[in-house]
């Protein structure tokens, strides 16, 4: 008779609907002069990958002018990103190696299980050679610029991690065009900065990896086995995304 | 029907099969459609598949320097069904490739050298039972 009770108890509480929201409370701070407000943490986990966090949050600091996030680099006082990243912590420092201001450690939203199908290489995947750009002030809007045509081009985002000094944007691969029907040719690319600072200009950094596969061979192929046709396409659209990353560029 | 006529048409079946199969993947290579590598593997997977029937009828030619035999009349049926069962196992194999040829030059059709050459092993490996006694009786002795 009691474990009817104590069974009917739990099926009782289990059938009891819990109270759902898509923001939880230790997912938002506030307070003099600030707040944050983290809107989706989506956790991917992938067998054999490393979990990704992809984070959507917007943020103002009324009494500066900037912040610093790490992986994400010289940002605006106010803003709102979207991202992914290895750590699900978020912090402000007043500049780099500075002051941590705020931080949070927001809980996942969601957790979706091995739905990570973006093939998003490691920063240690990419070659050392670099095309080296530089970013005129305000310093602060090259995350904003960079997310806005990062997102326009590899719409499944891209991953921020905060190596050292640098911050690094790794986007997933995408495909490439090529006059070649027969071919499979992909991109990804890695943005990095900042280098320098000098001449009141900030250097930023472009590496990618192509590769390519005939369309009936499966099998990747890289460095020296890529075809011409995919370099070229390679280099055609690194110069559309810079022109374009140049462009969105915008005064504060 | 002599027993050499016999031997040498088995023989032609089969070599006709294998050189299809490698007609085809060399022509899908050279559309650019698979990768060296590929080509490679492709080419090794035939050959491998082919290499056991292909030695039982060298090694039963090359054993008798002088085939005098004659199939009899009551030999042709064995000799017919030797053929089709021949000519069905080649088919086997060689209707995979020619769907691989279409899909190189159709690029709106999906195919991988990898599949092909699961097929091939698969395949190859359960239907050796086709061959097998034909083989065995066409090949094996010298008369």
């Amino acid at each position: 008779m009691k474990l009817v009770f104590l069974a009917s108890l739990f099926l009782g509480i289990a059938a009891f609907p819990a109270p759902q929201s898509d923001v939880l409370p230790q997912n938002q701070a506030s307070g003099d002069g600030y707040r944050i407000n983290v809107q989706r943490v989506i956790k991917r986990s992938a067998p054999g990958a490393q979990p990704t966090f992809e984070i959507t949050y917007d943020y103002e600091f009324k009494n500066r002018s900037s912040v610093y996030v790490p992986g994400l680099g010289s940002a605006p006082a106010k803003g709102s990103f979207t991202y992914k990243t290895f750590e699900p912590r978020l912090e402000f420092l007043d500049q780099p190696n500075g002051r941590v201001i705020q931080s949070l450690s927001p809980s996942p939203t969601l957790a979706e299980m091995g739905t990570d199908s973006t093939d998003t290489p490691r920063q240690s995947d990419f070659p050392a050679a670099a095309r080296v750009e530089y970013w005129k002030p305000p310093f602060t809007t090259f995350p904003g610029a960079a997310a806005a045509v990062i997102q326009r081009y590899f719409p499944f985002g891209y991953i921020t991690q905060g190596i050292g000094n640098t911050n690094y944007y790794i986007t997933h691969y995408r495909g490439l065009q090529t006059p070649n029907a027969q071919l499979r040719s992909q991109i990804a690319l890695m943005i990095s900065q900042p280098y320098s600072l000098a001449d009141d200009k900030l250097e930023y950094h472009v590496q990618f990896i192509a590769r390519d596969h005939p369309r009936l061979s499966p099998t990747m192929r890289y460095a020296d086995d890529r075809s011409q046709l995919t370099l070229d396409a390679a280099r055609t659209f690194i110069d559309r995304f810079l022109s374009d990353l140049n462009a969105a560029r915008s005064p504060q | 029907m002599s027993l050499s006529r016999a031997r040498a048409t088995m023989l032609a079946v089969f070599l006709a099969g294998f050189l299809a199969q490698a007609a085809m993947t060399i022509l899908v290579f050279l559309k650019q459609a698979i990768s060296s590598a590929d080509l490679v593997n492709l080419l090794t997977e035939s050959l491998s598949v082919y290499s056991v029937p292909m030695a039982v009828m060298l090694g039963g030619l090359f054993a008798s320097r002088k085939i005098s035999g004659r199939i009899s009349a009551k030999n042709h049926t064995p000799f017919l069904m030797a053929l089709v069962l021949a000519v069905v196992w080649n088919a086997l194999l060689v209707w995979r490739f020619a769907t691989f040829v279409y899909a190189g030059f159709n690029t709106a059709v999906d195919d991988s050298a990898d599949k092909v050459s699961a097929y091939v092993d698969q395949i190859a490996k359960v239907s050796s039972f086709l061959i097998a006694g034909a083989l065995a009786y066409f090949f094996s002795g010298t008369s």
